[in-house]
């Protein structure tokens, strides 16, 4: 896919709640920006699957007219503490503290993926005007998190870690509520983050009246909204919410093995922002 | 519902094998033949089954066994739609 017209990035590092946190712009080169699409990013290992995708889209966007503000989260990717320090809270500051930056009188999007787009309970609140761009987002974190764990689990069935035994036989989820410290799939989650994944969900603020665009992928033919999202969006629309869904085909590029594109979901995401949005 | 051809269209759909590539049947060993099966792969299998079976899998309930041939693990999801 090519770019209409030309963009810049910068880099810097920005206070976050425990430190300083990495944040790549990527805008137009010679125009001024139409509005700002904050990114909130996927859980653990799902940002890294996902990098490739959100950069092009990130280019992709600025090229049409947007400013793209990319913030790692306080102890992920590039920005400075360990995610084992990270918890909930602060990464809804993070949020926050990008959010204030942004005019008030220009566009704004959110664009969350999967885990990312937890945010939007909080966000919609300081900010009811926000609009949502949501890529295949998780509705509950406790679900989140209770894949996540699953990877523990996951090792043991292939073979990678040994069957446990003794003091080892407690699982992830239940050494968490014992208040300790887990490290699964390379991740050292604390009781804290646990705590405030599992309590998160997307739920847009009462009085909330951005509009929403809500894609997914899907490995059905033809593709089908999955159902928990199929709920969600009937209980945004029935509280007046202006929701456009739309599902397409294409890999699960947050968790596939290999690095995957898909192109149908950028272009689709281009389109109907630029609907959304009119220039 | 044809389980055995469910379970196929999820392993082909998470672990990205295209029909022209990998032929896949009940006798198809999995674990320790498909390279692409690790962990997070299995996660994915995991949580795909229930969203197509509409059941709950305790992580207790599943061991490698369950995961040696794409008949052993249709036998897991018949024995939890039978449950």
């Amino acid at each position: 896919m090519s770019l209409d017209r030309p963009t810049r990035q910068s880099a810097s590092y920005v206070r976050g709640s425990t430190g300083a946190c990495f944040r790549l712009v990527t805008e137009p080169l010679d125009a001024a920006a139409r509005g700002t699409v904050l990114w909130a990013h996927p859980f653990a290992e799902e940002m890294n699957k996902t990098r490739r995708m959100c950069a092009r889209m990130a280019r992709l966007l600025a090229s049409r007219g947007w400013r793209v503000v990319q913030t790692d989260l306080s102890g992920c990717g590039d920005s400075s503490g360990e995610f084992r320090d990270a918890d909930w809270q602060g990464w809804v500051e993070d949020m926050a503290g990008e959010l204030e930056q942004v005019e008030a009188l220009e566009p704004c999007w959110l664009w969350g993926v999967r885990a990312g787009a937890l945010f939007a309970s909080e966000l919609t609140a300081l900010r009811k005007d926000l609009n949502l761009l949501l890529w295949q987002p998780a509705l509950q974190g406790s679900l989140v998190l209770q894949q996540f764990l699953r990877l523990h689990a996951g090792a043991r069935i292939v073979g990678a870690t040994p069957k446990p035994t003794g003091d080892d036989q407690a699982s992830p989820a239940q050494r968490l509520k014992a208040g300790q410290t887990v490290e699964v799939g390379g991740y050292e989650i604390s009781p804290a983050l646990a705590t405030g994944l599992q309590r998160a969900t997307f739920d847009p603020a009462p009085d909330y009246r951005g509009r929403v665009l809500w894609l997914e992928l899907s490995a059905a033919q033809p593709p089908v909204l999955s159902a928990p999202s199929r709920d969600a969006i009937q209980r945004l629309q029935q509280r007046g919410v202006h929701v456009v869904h739309e599902t397409v085909a294409g890999p699960m590029f947050w968790q596939t093995q290999e690095i995957e594109d898909c192109d149908a979901l950028l272009q689709r995401s281009i389109d109907l922002i630029a609907e959304a949005s009119p220039a | 519902m044809n389980v055995e051809n469910e379970v196929i269209e999820i392993l082909r759909s998470t672990l990205n094998l295209p029909r022209d590539r990998v032929a896949l049947s009940a006798d198809t060993a999995l674990l320790g033949s498909i390279a692409e099966l690790d962990s997070m792969a299995v996660v994915s299998i995991l949580t795909a089954m229930e969203e197509r079976f509409g059941f709950a899998i305790d992580d207790d309930e599943v061991e490698g066994r369950t995961f040696e041939s794409v008949g052993s693990l249709s036998r897991f999801v018949q024995d939890k739609l039978g449950a």
